[in-house]
């Protein structure tokens, strides 16, 4: 795999170093040989050319100078009257002497010829007069014939020219067959001067020729730079040439048409090679002499300097690769190795074959012995990575077990939680199955003991009656029995949940106590019942299952005490003796004791008892029957209640039941009742159909009259219902459904509803909450409604005073609860309403208020529609309830000027007026006008003091700004709510 | 690695010393030729007599026989001994082969001519015998020498005058250069047999240095001291063609006059009746000899020391 960009050049260290080297000492040095091979060749070509034209002027002068002597030498061998006189006296005679003239002159001329013939390089010297007589000294004694047309030519030349020596160049030689075929020629006229006549005319001439050998061996002496010298005649022809072969051949035509001026130079191609040619002619003769340098030649003299620009340039770079080799194999290697390794390491090679070995030490040893110890910590680790690995899987193995294992127990659970849910399910379905068919039982059940009851209120014989009581007792044992075995199963599927309310136990103990006192008087038992000081009477806890478990006890006390008494009390047992629990201040443990000098328990059965179904004994089963779910149910409940439930028997002496309940004090809001005098309670010696006598014949006929709305689908109830309200203050009105209701109510008022809830065509929870709304919107008072259900769980009962009913009673209906409950709920709207009156009717001093509690004792499951508290105040304070917080105790208080008082009853007035008008409004979507009114609501409201007023009428004008209908609903009801809740309270 | 390191540096500082080691250019200096080998140098006494015409004849004869080259030198009078002993220094410059030398003075040559052969230059003496104690003396050793019986060919040419006069008759003699052994031997030869009639006198014997116009003069003196002289041997036909030029002047048509070279003009003169006799020595064989001489030395061949040619006389009665 290539590692970072594979491109065609790959960057790399060595590379890098090439670039440096390079650019820091191989470009400079080319650079610089360049330069100065260019600068040093121009320079060698100047030097050169000046160097050869000095030389060439050297060799002019030279030549010059040996002209000069050959000349002076004619001068002065003409100028001998000896040779002047011999050859006049030819030219005169015309004719030849004997020998011994001849021999005598002849040898008079030669001592004066050979004086002059020894100068280096003259060939020959002849003298040759105009009538052919011939003298001649040089290379050779033996003269012969002349050569004519030289002769001619001579005087042809020399008689033109101006100047008394004439060179005549390269000449063939005067003598026939001469060594020198060819000479250099310099040829004087000699004239004679006829003093008489005046008559000038040559005598002869005077002919020098000189060796082109000895010329050359003298003059062509090559240049140090290989200059060639050549100097050709007037007519062109070699004079002198290195080459001698040359010599006498007439120059190259291209180069003498090249020859144009006195001197100069030009470059041309000879014999292959760039040449270049300087020239210059000498005046006198005529002649130019030539210098050939070749160039190359030039060149060769830079070419040391290329050559060690080369040669350095070459070490350089031998130098420099050399280093870079170094620099590679001591810095790149390493790297390059050591990132193969990496590679190497990356592919999974073992780290032992990879170790680098060095003896630098320097940064690069430094890296390998890094690298190394790298190595060994990575080794090491995988080793260590190595034995984990093994641990793991050892570790993965025991895993896999283990795993197959929690399948297993997976499985295992599963199935358990599938049995589970299915018990669950089996159970859920057993308690439904025993709701429902309670249900089932119950509403039957009911008609028959309300029958009973009915046909005991008919004129009756005694027997009848007497059949009729006992009709009725079976009834309410059957009733007792399967709300038993209700309890039981809801127990036992734990959906029994306790109720968290506030109770009066003086209430509890003193209703129970009645009804102990009532039954034990009618077996002609004793009874007592006792409240401990220390207990507080006001309580939270679900009143009604304690009420079971004391009615149980007290049941079984009853049934199985024949003489002497029953003894019902209660007390507290102190946190010392709880321990040192966590106990807050308000929670409190109170033990209840039922004793009865009763048969009592044998010891091995008092652990028996709690168990479901199970008697004491399977004969007192017989003689007193029940279902034996009682003590069970009791315990379970004692122990939802954070208590214990615990027994002491004696056989024959009787038994002593106890259990332990955990509650919440509510003695922090009243303590007043803190120190209620114990209580020896309830003188009342009544029965229950003695107290429902009470009810009828007393208090009923002192009733006003009122109009009450029956709402009741199923017959039979409805059918019971009325016979209960078949009293004269009760004035009945019936509807078989919530929409009927409704109708009745457009006609009529009501002071009072009964609602069933579970109806035909509209049940109760629509209609009672479409009246709620009617109210609110038409602005009437609020009409009692109480929710009638065969549902006894908390549940519901929130559910029904959630969507506005005041009370709730739970199927089966008894005619005492009802009644009870009616009374009561009547009373306390009836009270409200005089005060809304007396409100209405400016008077500054409310009534009404009650010191009573509102809450009705016999009523099952009453919501008091407005708990009211007295509290003390200053004047001119409001108590504003809120229930919205849902608490009681919440309290707002605001305070108003007090010049204001005056004005809140009819401001309060004109803010209800506005509510009608808003739903109006929010009707018709007018969100505009809503908005203003929120708007004023919210700028009166904190006017006057009522910030909350200001509160809701900024929601109001917010969610109509935002077109937000449900939250003005919410808003206009929350306001309505509020208003109806504002109660002006005086001290007095 | 320290050795690798080493060996490193090693290599670098060598580099690093050529590289400043400058550039030392190949000292390429061609000695000089050894001389021409074929080169022969004729060195005569003067150009002139006609003489040593003949004897460079003979020599370039042998120069293309021989196929060598050939420098004739020659001074400019036969008593020109400085330019002969010049000449043979320029020869000696010239690195040529050999010398063939007919030297003016037998004596005073010799040390230029050994030093010539020092140079390695061979010598090969013709004409005038070069002084042979002198010679040794000098080291100058080995030189062939080629030449005739002078004091022969000087006796025989003398008796032939001495025929055609009546005795007693009254002798002169003029002389060669009294330095040249040939002038001396001549002088012998032409003495004695003067010395051998008793009846004639030799009245005088002067030189004239070998020269036409001295010996014109030389005589016109000799026979205005001694008027009856009948009988003159001149050292070579030149002083003979002087003396002839004054007696036919000077109308004394009875004095008999012997020459010697068997110039031309002699010849001829003969032929006139003006002179009575010349030695012929064949100065072209001379010449050819030294030339063939020295390049049997050059080749390695050792020519005989002393080669003397015979001389012919020549009378009206044996023209040619």
């Amino acid at each position: 795999m290539k590692v970072g960009p594979a491109s065609l050049i790959k960057p790399s260290l060595t590379r890098s170093v090439i670039g440096y080297v390079v650019l820091i000492s191989l470009v400079p040095l080319i650079s610089l040989g360049a330069v100065s091979y260019s600068i040093s060749r121009s320079a060698v070509h100047e030097k050169v050319q000046s160097y050869t034209a000095e030389l060439m002027e050297e060799k002019k002068n030279y030549l010059n100078l040996l002209m000069r002597d050959v000349e002076s030498l004619m001068m002065s061998l003409s100028s001998q009257e000896d040779i002047r006189n011999v050859l006049k006296e030819t030219a005169d005679s015309k004719k030849v002497g004997n020998d011994y003239e001849r021999l005598s002159t002849q040898a008079k001329i030669g001592y004066i010829l050979s004086g002059y013939i020894n100068l280096a390089g003259i060939v020959s010297i002849d003298l040759i007069s105009s009538e052919d007589v011939h003298y001649h000294v040089g290379e050779t004694l033996v003269t012969g014939e002349i050569q004519k047309s030289f002769k001619e030519q001579i005087f042809a030349e020399a008689t033109n020219a101006s100047r008394s020596v004439i060179w005549m160049g390269i000449v063939d030689s005067i003598i026939v067959n001469s060594q020198h075929p060819k000479v250099i020629a310099a040829v004087k006229i000699i004239w004679y001067l006829n003093a008489q006549t005046g008559e000038e005319r040559p005598t002869g001439f005077l002919v020098i020729s000189y060796d082109p050998t000895v010329f050359h061996q003298s003059f062509q002496r090559r240049g140090q730079i290989g200059q060639i010298f050549r100097v050709i005649d007037q007519q062109h022809r070699i004079i002198s040439d290195p080459d001698m072969n040359q010599i006498g051949k007439p120059l190259d035509s291209s180069l003498a048409a090249r020859i144009d001026s006195q001197s100069g130079l030009f470059r041309t191609r000879l014999e292959g090679q760039d040449t270049l040619v300087l020239y210059d002619q000498f005046e006198d003769s005529k002649w130019t002499l030539l210098s050939f340098i070749q160039t190359s030649q030039i060149d060769a003299q830079v070419r040391g300097i290329a050559r060690n620009t080369l040669l350095t340039t070459v070490i350089s770079t031998v130098l420099a690769v050399l280093l870079i080799f170094h620099f590679s194999k001591r810095v790149v290697a390493p790297i390059k190795d050591i990132t193969a390794r990496f590679k190497a390491i990356r592919d999974g090679r073992p780290e032992s074959d990879l170790h680098l070995t060095t003896t630098s030490r320097d940064e690069i040893g430094e890296l390998v012995w890094w690298f190394n110890t790298f190595l060994k910590s990575l080794a090491e680790k995988r080793r260590t990575e190595k034995e984990l690995r093994t641990a793991k899987e050892a570790a993965e193995a025991m895993g896999r077990e283990l795993t197959q294992s929690n399948e297993e127990l997976n499985q295992a659970i599963e199935m358990a939680n599938r049995m589970v849910l299915e018990t669950e399910v089996a159970t859920a379905a057993k308690s439904d199955f025993l709701a429902n068919v309670s249900h089932e039982i119950r509403t039957p059940l009911n008609a028959i003991i309300g029958m009973a009851d009915l046909l005991a209120d008919t004129e009756l014989t005694p027997e009848q009656r007497q059949y009729v009581t006992i009709f009725i007792s079976s009834g309410e044992n059957l009733l007792n029995l399967i709300n038993d075995i209700l309890d039981f199963s809801k127990i036992d599927a734990g959906h029994l949940r306790l109720e968290n309310l506030e109770f009066s136990l003086l209430e509890l103990m003193s209703d129970i106590g009645a009804i102990l006192q009532v039954q034990s008087r009618r077996k002609g038992l004793e009874s007592n019942c006792s409240i401990d000081q220390e207990v507080p009477v006001q309580l939270l806890g679900d009143p009604s299952r304690l009420r079971q478990i004391l009615m149980n006890l007290i049941g079984n006390a009853l049934k199985f005490t024949e003489h002497g008494s029953i003894t019902l009390s209660v007390h507290r047992i102190s946190p010392t003796e709880q321990g040192a629990d966590s106990f807050d201040a308000q929670t409190l443990v109170l033990e209840f004791s039922v004793r009865d000098t009763g048969v009592g328990i044998p010891e091995n059965k008092l652990l028996t008892i709690f168990d479901a179904f199970t008697q004491a004994d399977s004969s007192v089963t017989r003689r007193f029957g029940g279902t034996g779910l009682g003590l069970t149910i009791s315990k379970k409940l004692a122990e939802l209640m954070g208590g214990s439930f615990y027994a002491t028997s004696q056989i024959g002496l009787g038994s002593d039941f106890r259990f332990t309940v955990r509650l919440r004090s509510f003695s922090a809001s009243c303590p007043d009742m803190v120190s209620n005098p114990p209580l020896n309670v309830l003188p009342v010696g009544s029965t229950i159909s003695n107290r429902l006598e009470s009810l009828s014949s007393d208090v009923l006929e002192k009733l006003p009259t009122r109009r009450i709305l029956l709402v009741e689908d199923f017959e039979p109830n409805l059918i019971l219902l009325q016979a209960f309200l078949n009293a004269a203050c009760w004035r009945l009105t019936i509807s078989r459904n919530g929409l009927e209701a409704l109708e009745h109510l457009k006609k009529q008022s009501f002071d009072l509803i009964l609602m069933d809830m579970q109806m035909p065509v509209m049940d109760g929870y629509t209609a009672t909450k479409t009246i709620r709304r009617q109210e609110a919107v038409s602005s009437q008072s609020r009409v009692p409604i109480i929710a009638l259900t065969a549902h006894t769980f908390s549940e519901d009962v929130k559910k029904c005073l959630a969507i506005g009913c005041d009370a709730h009673l739970s199927k089966p209906i008894r005619k005492e609860k009802l009644l009870t409950t009616m009374i009561h709920i009547l009373d306390v709207f009836s009270n409200q309403q005089e005060r809304a009156k007396m409100d209405e009717g400016r008077e500054k001093q409310s009534v009404g208020a009650t010191s009573r509690s509102p809450l009705p004792l016999a009523s099952d499951q009453a919501a008091p529609p407005a708990p009211v508290k007295e509290t003390p105040l200053a004047d001119l304070e409001f108590h504003l309830l809120n229930e919205e917080e849902n608490e009681l105790d919440d309290i707002i208080i605001v305070s108003v000027d007090p010049d204001l008082v005056a004005l809140i009853p009819d401001f309060l007035q004109s803010i209800r007026d506005q509510i009608p008008h808003l739903s109006e409004l929010l009707h018709d979507d007018n969100y505009v006008d809503i908005q203003k009114i929120g708007h004023s609501l919210k700028g009166v409201g904190g006017g006057y003091g009522f910030h909350r007023i200001t509160d809701l009428g900024a929601q109001i004008e917010q969610s109509a700004r935002n077109s937000q209908h449900d939250g003005i609903e919410i808003g206009i009801a929350d306001l309505q709510d509020y208003l109806a809740r504002v109660q002006i309270i005086n001290k007095n | 690695m320290k050795t690798k390191c080493g060996l490193f540096y090693t290599i670098l500082a060598c580099l690093l010393l050529v590289v400043i080691i400058p550039q030392v250019p190949g000292a390429d200096s061609k000695s000089g030729s050894d001389g021409d080998p074929k080169t022969v140098s004729l060195i005569m006494k003067t150009l002139t007599n006609p003489f040593f015409i003949e004897m460079e004849k003979g020599a370039r004869r042998a120069e293309k026989e021989l196929g060598i080259r050939l420098l004739v030198k020659t001074g400019a009078k036969e008593t020109s001994i400085d330019q002969q002993i010049a000449i043979v220094e320029d020869m000696i410059r010239q690195r040529i082969a050999a010398i063939v030398i007919a030297p003016g003075s037998s004596t005073d040559l010799i040390p230029v001519l050994k030093k010539a052969q020092n140079a390695g230059i061979w010598i090969v003496n013709i004409d005038n015998r070069l002084d042979p104690n002198l010679s040794a003396k000098m080291g100058l050793i080995n030189v062939p020498f080629i030449s005739v019986d002078n004091t022969h060919g000087a006796y025989l040419a003398t008796k032939v005058i001495i025929q055609k006069v009546k005795q007693p008759a009254t002798a002169a003699i003029l002389e060669g250069i009294r330095a040249a052994t040939n002038a001396e031997h001549r002088k012998q030869g032409a003495a004695k047999a003067f010395q051998e009639n008793p009846g004639i006198r030799i009245a005088t014997m002067e030189t004239a240095n070998w020269k036409i116009d001295e010996a014109f003069t030389v005589t016109a003196r000799i026979f205005a001291e001694h008027p009856d002289v009948n009988l003159l041997f001149c050292a070579n036909d030149m002083m003979a063609l002087g003396a002839i030029q004054y007696l036919q002047g000077a109308g004394k048509t009875n004095v008999q006059v012997a020459g010697f070279d068997a110039l031309a003009e002699a010849v001829k003169a003969i032929r006139d009746g003006k002179l009575q006799v010349t030695v012929d020595q064949n100065a072209g064989q001379q010449g050819y000899l030294g030339v063939k001489y020295a390049v049997d030395l050059i080749h390695g061949k050792q020519p005989q020391l002393e080669t003397f040619i015979d001389v012919n006389i020549i009378t009206m009665e044996n023209l040619p």
